[in-house]
C-alpha cells in the first residue's frame, strides 16, 4: 500500500510534513536511521507508521515518564490498543501479566532505567524486535543539555538485542551531539535526517525591560492586546500563580497556572479546557507543553530566561503548529541570568553533599549493594533534592563492587558534576549572549546548531525588524456576558443529542 | 473579621473536643487517619462526619488556623496544645450546624470511599456523554487505573441498552438532585466533563460559583455523600447510579493491620497468641480490637468484657464530668483501660452522654 493512504488509514491526515516520508522511508529500506526533526513536526509518526508494515514489535526507549504515558494515551485514543509501557510506575502484578504477553503488543515504550534490568533484557531478546527506537536522542550525549547517564547502556543494550533496525530520533541537536548518537548506539551504516531547527512561521523577539515592575507591565500589556491562545513559561510555581492573578485583575479572564503542584485532576481538566478553547492563555512552568498537540497557539512568552537554547527552542515550538504566523517573546531584564545560573548549580549535588554521602559509605560500605533502600536517610543526612539524589544513586550503583576503591570514585564523581556544572554554565553564556546579541535572533539560533540562514523572513526577530501589528488581536473581542450556570441545562446538553 | 469556613470547621471541632484532646487530634480527624485513637475519639466526640473531610489540610496551615482563632480571641490556651472555645467563639459554633444545611449530608467516616465515588461518576459522565454524541476520540479525564478498569467492566453489565446509557444516567441524576426540593447541586455537576465540554477544576468551580474554597470544598463533598446516601437507600429508583456504589459495602473500612488480627480472632486466637503470632505489642493488638468494636455493628466484645462489667463501665462513664478516659476510670479503678475503651467504643455516646 502506498504510504499516503497508509497515513490516511492510520492516523487520518492527508500529507506527510516536512521530513516524515524521507524518514519513513530510509526505515522501511532497513537502514538505520539518525533525524533530527524540529518541534512540533510529529517526529511520532516516523516510528509509528512504519510499524503497520513491519513484522514484529517496536521497541521505544523514552527518558520522560509522562513523555511516554501521553505517547501511550494518544495511540490508544486513536484506537491502538496494542500499546504497553515499562517503567516502574508498573506494580508488581501488573509486570508479571504484562511480560507474559509481551508478544501481543505493537508498541513496546520503555524507560532506560527498565532496560538495565537482566531480566527485562532477556525477555525482549524473545521477542522480534522489528525497529529500535530511541527518542529524544540527545539525552545519549555529554554535550547535551539533558544527558542522561542511563542512555549511555543503549549502545550495549543494542548489541544485546542483535543490532536490531534502530531509529534515533531528536528535536534540537548540534553536530558535536549527532556524531555522540551515532557512536553511542555503535551505528556502522546509518542515513541522516538532518532538518533546518528553524520554524520560520514563528517570529522571535527579545523585550529588554528596567525592572521587575516594567517586565509585570509589560506582560499585561502583551497578553491583554496579543491574539491568543497563547502560553506564557515561567520558571517558578510561584510565580505562575501570582501573574494569574494579576493578569485577572487586569481584565485577562480566561487564564489558569499549570504546573506540577497541582493535583493530577486539575493538571487534566486545564489542559483539556486549553485545547477545547476554554481557556485561552496558560501560565506555565516548563511542564506544561510536552504531549500537547494545539495547532492554534498564536504566542508562547518567556517570563524567565530558559536554561539552554534547546528548551527555548522546544518550548517556543509549541506555537504555531498550524504553519500559520506566531510570535515568541522573552522578557529580559539585565541580570536574569543569575536565577538559571542558581537553578543549574541546585540541581547538581554539591562537593559537601557528595563528601557526606561517601563517608557514609565508608562507614558501611555492605549497603553499597542495596544502595536505593537508603533514599529516605541518604536524602537527609545530605539535603538532597530528588534530582540531586537520582544522581548520586545512579553513579553509586554503576560502581563495581569487586574493586572498592572509594576515594578514587569521589574524586571522579566530583569531576563528572564539575564537569556537567561547566556545561549548564556555557549553555546558559550561550543564551544570555544570544539575549543580549545585536545579530538576527533566528541566523544566531540557526548558526548554534551549525545551519546557515537561507531566506529572508517576513518578521523575523526584532533585531531584523518586525510589524507588531501582525500579532494584536484584530478587534476587541466582545466582552463575554456574567456566565450563568444552570445545572439542569447544563446536564442535558451533555446527557442528549 | 469573617472566619474562613474551614476555620469554622475546626473551631466547631475545637468545640467539641472542649480540650480534652490536643489541636493535632484536629489534624488527624481531617486528614482520616485511620489510627484507633483517632477513630475513638471522632466516636467520642461526635466527630464522625468530619472524618477524612479535609485531607489537604498540613499541619503548618493547622497552626496558623489556630493562631488566627486565638488572635481573634475565639479561642483561648488551656495548656500546651490544647484550646478552648471562647463566649465568642460559641456564638460562631452554635449557629453552625444550622447556618449550612448542606452539611447534614456531610458523613465521612460513612462514606470513605467519596473518591472513588467522585472518579467513577465523572468517568462514567464523560463516557456516557462521548458515546451519546458519537465520538470515540477523547482524553479520559481520570487517569487511575483502576477506575479505567471498572468503567469497562461497568460497561458490560450494566442493566441497560448502550445506547439508552445517558439518557438513562441523565434521568437518574436528576431525579437524585431533585429528591431534595432546595437542593442546589451545582458545586458537582459544574465539575462534569462531557462531549466538547471540560468541567471545571474545583478552584475554578469555586470562583464560578463566587464562594471561598474551603467552603466550596465542604459543599462538594456533602453533595457526594448526599448522592450516595439517596442512591442506597432507594437502589431501585436508581439502578445505574446504584450499579456505581454496589461493592462498596464489602469492603470493611478497617486497617489493614487490623484486618489480619481481625482474621485470626475469627479463627479463635486469643489476645495473647494474636500479639505472639504477629509480633506486636498486646497495646497493638488492643487498639486493633477496639477498631473491630467502633465498625462492625456486630463486632461481640463479650469475650473481653462481660456483661456486668459493661454496666458497670456506662454507669461509670455517665456520671464522670469528662469523657477523658482517665477520669472515667477514677469511678471504676478496678477496670483495666482497655475495658473502658471498648466498651465506650462499642456503645458510643448513644448510651451515657
Amino acid at each position: 500500500m502506498e504510504l499516503e493512504s497508509l497515513l490516511k488509514k492510520h492516523f487520518n491526515y492527508h500529507s506527510f510534513k516536512h521530513g516524515q516520508k524521507e524518514v519513513i522511508t530510509s526505515i522501511l529500506s532497513g537502514s538505520h536511521t539518525m533525524a533530527m526533526l524540529p518541534t512540533g513536526t510529529g517526529k511520532s509518526l516516523c516510528y509509528q507508521l512504519p510499524a503497520y508494515l513491519l513484522e514484529g514489535q517496536v521497541l521505544i526507549v523514552s527518558p520522560l515518564l509522562s513523555l511516554m504515558q501521553d505517547q501511550v494515551e494518544q495511540l490508544i485514543i486513536r484506537g491502538e490498543k496494542r500499546v504497553v509501557a515499562l517503567n516502574s510506575f508498573l506494580d508488581k502484578n501488573e509486570r508479571t501479566q504484562i511480560f507474559s504477553r509481551l508478544d501481543q503488543y505493537k508498541f513496546i515504550f520503555i524507560s532506560p532505567e527498565m532496560l538495565s534490568i537482566d531480566f527485562v533484557v532477556h525477555k525482549l531478546k524473545q521477542l522480534n524486535i522489528a525497529l529500535f527506537v530511541v527518542d529524544e536522542a540527545h539525552c545519549i550525549s555529554q554535550w547535551g543539555y539533558d544527558f542522561r547517564p542511563d542512555y549511555m547502556k543503549l549502545g550495549t543494550v543494542r548489541e544485546k538485542l542483535g543490532n536490531p533496525l534502530t531509529l534515533a530520533l531528536t528535536a534540537t541537536a548540534t553536530k558535536e551531539v549527532v556524531s555522540d548518537i551515532i557512536q553511542s548506539l555503535n551505528l556502522e551504516m546509518w542515513n541522516e535526517f538532518i532538518y533546518s531547527v528553524d520554524r520560520p512561521n514563528i517570529s522571535i523577539r527579545v523585550e529588554s525591560l528596567e525592572s521587575v515592575v516594567d517586565k509585570q507591565k509589560k506582560l499585561i500589556e502583551l497578553v491583554s492586546t496579543l491574539q491568543g491562545p497563547g502560553i506564557i513559561y515561567f520558571s517558578s510555581r510561584r510565580l505562575a500563580e501570582e501573574m494569574v492573578e494579576l493578569l485577572r485583575g487586569s481584565g485577562v479572564q480566561k487564564v489558569m497556572a499549570y504546573h506540577g503542584g497541582l493535583d493530577q485532576e486539575s493538571r487534566i481538566l486545564i489542559q483539556q479546557q486549553f485545547l477545547n478553547g476554554q481557556l485561552d492563555f496558560i501560565c506555565a512552568t516548563s511542564a506544561f507543553g510536552m504531549g500537547i498537540n494545539k495547532e492554534n497557539v498564536r504566542f508562547v512568552i518567556h517570563y524567565h530566561m530558559p536554561l539552554q537554547l534547546e528548551s527555548y527552542l522546544q518550548e517556543i515550538g509549541r506555537a504555531g503548529r498550524d504553519g500559520k504566523e506566531s510570535i515568541a517573546i522573552l522578557l529580559y531584564i539585565a541580570g536574569d541570568e543569575q536565577l538559571p545560573y542558581q537553578l543549574a548549580e541546585s540541581e547538581l549535588p554539591n562537593v559537601k553533599q557528595i563528601e557526606l554521602c561517601f563517608k557514609w559509605i565508608l562507614n558501611c560500605p555492605d549497603n553499597l549493594s542495596n544502595i536505593a533502600d537508603f533514599e529516605a536517610e541518604l536524602r537527609i543526612l545530605a539535603r538532597l533534592t530528588d534530582i540531586q539524589w537520582r544522581m548520586i544513586r545512579d553513579y553509586l550503583q554503576s560502581l563495581n563492587a569487586n574493586e572498592l576503591n572509594l576515594t578514587k570514585y569521589m574524586n571522579e564523581f566530583k569531576l563528572f558534576v564539575e564537569q556537567r556544572l561547566n556545561i549548564k554554565r556555557d549553555k546558559i553564556n550561550e543564551i544570555t549572549r544570544w539575549t543580549n546579541s545585536i545579530q538576527c535572533r533566528r541566523e544566531k539560533i540557526l548558526n548554534y546548531f551549525d545551519e546557515q540562514k537561507k531566506m529572508d523572513i517576513r518578521n523575523c526577530c526584532d533585531i531584523c525588524g518586525m510589524d507588531m501589528q501582525s500579532f494584536y488581536k484584530k478587534e476587541n473581542e466582545a466582552h463575554s456576558i456574567d456566565f450563568q450556570f444552570h445545572w439542569k441545562d447544563y446536564l442535558q446538553a451533555m446527557l442528549t443529542k | 473579621m469573617n472566619l474562613l469556613f474551614i476555620e469554622k470547621v475546626i473551631l466547631f471541632c475545637l468545640y467539641k473536643i472542649d480540650g480534652e484532646r490536643t489541636i493535632y487530634s484536629i489534624y488527624h480527624l481531617l486528614k482520616g487517619k485511620k489510627s484507633s485513637q483517632t477513630l475513638q475519639d471522632a466516636h467520642l466526640f461526635q466527630l464522625l462526619p468530619y472524618f477524612g473531610s479535609y485531607h489537604q489540610i498540613t499541619r503548618e496551615q493547622l497552626e496558623s488556623i489556630i493562631k488566627t482563632l486565638l488572635n481573634q480571641g475565639h479561642i483561648m490556651k488551656k495548656q500546651d496544645s490544647h484550646v478552648l472555645v471562647t463566649e465568642k467563639g460559641l456564638e460562631i459554633v452554635k449557629p453552625f450546624c444550622n447556618q449550612y444545611p448542606i452539611l447534614k449530608y456531610l458523613n465521612g467516616w460513612t462514606f470513605q470511599y467519596t473518591e472513588i465515588f467522585w472518579r467513577r461518576l465523572s468517568l462514567l459522565v464523560q463516557v456516557a456523554s462521548n458515546l451519546q454524541h458519537g465520538e470515540t476520540r477523547y482524553l479520559p479525564i481520570q487517569k487511575d487505573r483502576e477506575v479505567q478498569i471498572w468503567l469497562k467492566k461497568f460497561l458490560l453489565t450494566i442493566p441497560v441498552n448502550r445506547s439508552e446509557l445517558s439518557e438513562v444516567l441523565l434521568k437518574e441524576l436528576i431525579g437524585c438532585f431533585e429528591n431534595e426540593p432546595d437542593l442546589d447541586p451545582s458545586s458537582v455537576v459544574i465539575r462534569l466533563t462531557g462531549y466538547n465540554t471540560i468541567g471545571l477544576t474545583d478552584q475554578q468551580a469555586a470562583g464560578v460559583l463566587n464562594i471561598e474554597n474551603s467552603f466550596y470544598h465542604y459543599n462538594f463533598i456533602s453533595l457526594l455523600h448526599y448522592m450516595i446516601s439517596v442512591i442506597s437507600t432507594n437502589p431501585e429508583c436508581y439502578p445505574i447510579l446504584f450499579s456505581m456504589i454496589d461493592n462498596f459495602n464489602e469492603e470493611l473500612p478497617l486497617t489493614h493491620s487490623t484486618k489480619s488480627t481481625y482474621n485470626l480472632i475469627q479463627k479463635g486466637y486469643s489476645i495473647e497468641e494474636i500479639a505472639f503470632m504477629r509480633r506486636l505489642k498486646m497495646s497493638t493488638i488492643h487498639d486493633h480490637i477496639v477498631e473491630l468494636a467502633l465498625n462492625m455493628k456486630n463486632f461481640s466484645i463479650e469475650p473481653y468484657v462481660n456483661e456486668n462489667e459493661q454496666a458497670e463501665i456506662l454507669a461509670a462513664a455517665k456520671i464522670s464530668p469528662s469523657k477523658q478516659l482517665k477520669q472515667i476510670r477514677q469511678y471504676v479503678q478496678h477496670m483495666d483501660y482497655f475495658k473502658i475503651r471498648l466498651v465506650i467504643s462499642k456503645f458510643g455516646d448513644s448510651k451515657w452522654s
